[in-house]
């Protein structure tokens, strides 16, 4: 099955072209680009270059977020768009995930996304070769916290892009660029979507919400 | 010789997500439009990241219903038409990230369109455009003045300096107590009102089509402010018509005199503030005096809706006006250098 893959979360891009879950092309950038101008353009660039046609897609895989709020809503806006328009299924992965599936790492690993003012998204993975178990889901919480329910571990590993702020705050991580492709060897971590109702990921509401609640709490 | 066109087109500029099919730019065979309007109520205003996501919820629903409502398959159409801008940019990114996936999966045409002259050519779905005309523009987020020669020959005689005429509606309604949107609230408080107040009218430097309604705005506040501390009691609905009566002098006169000036016979009023009773009666009364043919588009029409970008994208597609893949996004794009 031909499956496209689609990671918009961060500043860095991730899209690929599997067959049966083999990499057939993929493009992965991490320069500062508007992602909204180059996603569908790189899209089209990976059907020419893997010389395959979008009707032949299966599915498409999405990383859902955490991440940058823009950026999530433009990936899952042109997958669940593509997916609706092409008729294929659709699939989301979280997008720690994807940063977790990346670096070939095993053992204990906790992607993370900086979310500002000493807080970040993440998540801890016990990483195996083609498993995984999930030890903390994908959550908003202070890098602080994050890091007491590491010292729980033997060994483990924080995964940045290496681009973000807070990685001044923490002593020691991989660098780690999402590939999205490399998410399908392990399928636990992908979950059928239904394709109108697919939203992103954003693990935190909005700012005028919260404002909104702390005003209306009393 | 100009080509037939079925254009699916698509507006996510602001706080309703809407997709459309129509025909020739003129025949509408769908119109959908999903309002956010109750969500964004209770912070009395337009979040912007709040209308994003509302926007990634319903697109791809709101896409297929406008298919499913014209009775056409994507093979039937002859391309994807999407508001590329003035408008939030987080919004507009997922309307814009939409249509190039369905431009992608279809093989169809992409044609950007400027979320004005939407506006402009929304009356295009009622009856044909009569050249030269004057377009006056008014909503929560523009106030404009437009000349146009011919099809998508635009050019800017007037706008505002500060807020949109919209905007110092919603300020003074949320000062007298009143919902958002204050518009429709201040449009009806008026009409058991009397101009009792008389505030400034802001016509600027003599000669000038520019607009400034933040002064008047002020006027009102401060005056409501002097009231309330010497313990006077203020007729809202005195204030409202007062406010109105100021708003409307100072559109229609600065009209007006453009209508006289750049001589056109067809003067069109759009955006959702042309939906104010007080104003299109003002113009009802002064273009039959004038003998000026006036246009203002159905209600459905004022407000943000798809159908007008279909309007305005059919004569982009005789023009080739198409869009790469790469296409972005813009908050603001400058109407007479858009085509």
């Amino acid at each position: 099955m031909l499956s496209l893959l689609i990671d918009t979360s961060n500043r860095p891009l991730s899209v690929a072209l599997n067959l049966d879950g083999f990499t057939l092309a993929e493009i992965n950038t991490t320069v500062k680009k508007t992602h909204s101008a180059t996603v569908m353009d790189y899209i089209d660039k990976l059907f020419k270059m893997a010389d395959m046609k979008k009707n032949d897609i299966g599915r498409i895989i999405v990383a859902k977020g955490p991440g940058s709020y823009t950026g999530v809503r433009i990936g899952v806006t042109v997958a669940k768009t593509l997916a609706y328009a092409l008729g294929t299924e659709l699939y989301s992965v979280s997008s720690l995930f994807v940063v977790a599936a990346s670096c070939s790492r095993h053992g204990i690993v906790a992607p993370l996304f900086d979310a500002r003012r000493g807080n970040v998204f993440g998540a801890v993975y016990n990483m195996k070769a083609d498993s995984f178990t999930e030890e903390l889901e994908p959550a908003y919480m202070s890098l602080e916290d994050l890091q007491t329910k590491l010292s729980s571990y033997d060994s483990s590993v924080i995964l940045l892009d290496g681009q973000e702020k807070i990685n001044t705050s923490v002593e020691d991580f991989v660098h780690a660029v999402p590939r999205i492709s490399m998410v399908e060897q392990f399928e636990a971590a992908l979950e059928k979507e239904d394709i109108h109702s697919l939203v992103p990921e954003y693990l935190r509401i909005s700012e005028a919400e919260r404002n909104w609640m702390e005003k209306n709490k009393s | 010789m100009t080509q037939d066109t079925v254009i699916l087109s698509i507006e996510t500029s602001c706080d309703e997500t809407a997709a459309s099919v129509v025909r020739n730019g003129s025949e509408i065979l769908s119109n959908v439009v999903v309002s956010q309007i109750e969500s964004h109520k209770r912070f009395g205003g337009v979040v912007p990241e709040v209308a994003s996501r509302h926007h990634v919820e319903t697109i791809t629903l709101v896409i297929e219903e406008a298919l499913e409502e014209a009775g056409i398959t994507p093979e039937g159409l002859s391309a994807v038409a999407v508001t590329e801008g003035p408008g939030l940019i987080g919004a507009l990114l997922v309307g814009i990230n939409a249509a190039k996936a369905f431009s992608f999966a279809h093989d169809l045409p992409l044609i950007p369109v400027h979320h004005i002259a939407g506006h402009i050519y929304a009356n295009q779905l009622e009856e044909a455009l009569e050249f030269p005309l004057m377009a006056l523009i008014v909503s929560g987020g523009h106030t404009e003045l437009i000349y146009m020669k011919d099809h998508l020959s635009f050019e800017v005689i007037g706008e505002t300096r500060d807020d949109a005429v919209g905007e110092a509606y919603d300020k003074v309604a949320r000062v007298i107590g009143l919902p958002y949107p204050g518009g429709p609230h201040i449009d009806r408080l008026s009409r058991e009102g009397a101009d009792t107040f008389d505030f400034p009218r802001p016509y600027l430097e003599p000669g000038s089509y520019d607009f400034s309604f933040s002064g008047l705005k002020s006027a009102v506040i401060n005056t409501l402010h002097n009231h309330t501390q010497k313990g006077l009691e203020v007729r809202k609905e005195d204030v409202a018509r007062s406010f109105q009566e100021s708003v409307v002098d100072v559109l229609t006169r600065k009209t007006m005199d453009a209508v006289e000036e750049y001589k056109v016979s067809h003067l069109l009023v759009a955006g959702g503030v042309a939906a104010n009773s007080g104003l299109r009666q003002r113009f009802e009364s002064l273009c039959r005096e004038n003998d000026v043919k006036l246009s203002i588009p159905n209600l459905k029409f004022c407000t943000d809706n798809a159908a007008m970008i279909g309007a305005v994208a059919h004569h982009l597609y005789q023009k080739d006006h198409f869009a790469s893949l790469d296409l972005n996004g813009r908050n603001f794009i400058d109407i007479e250098l858009f085509v």
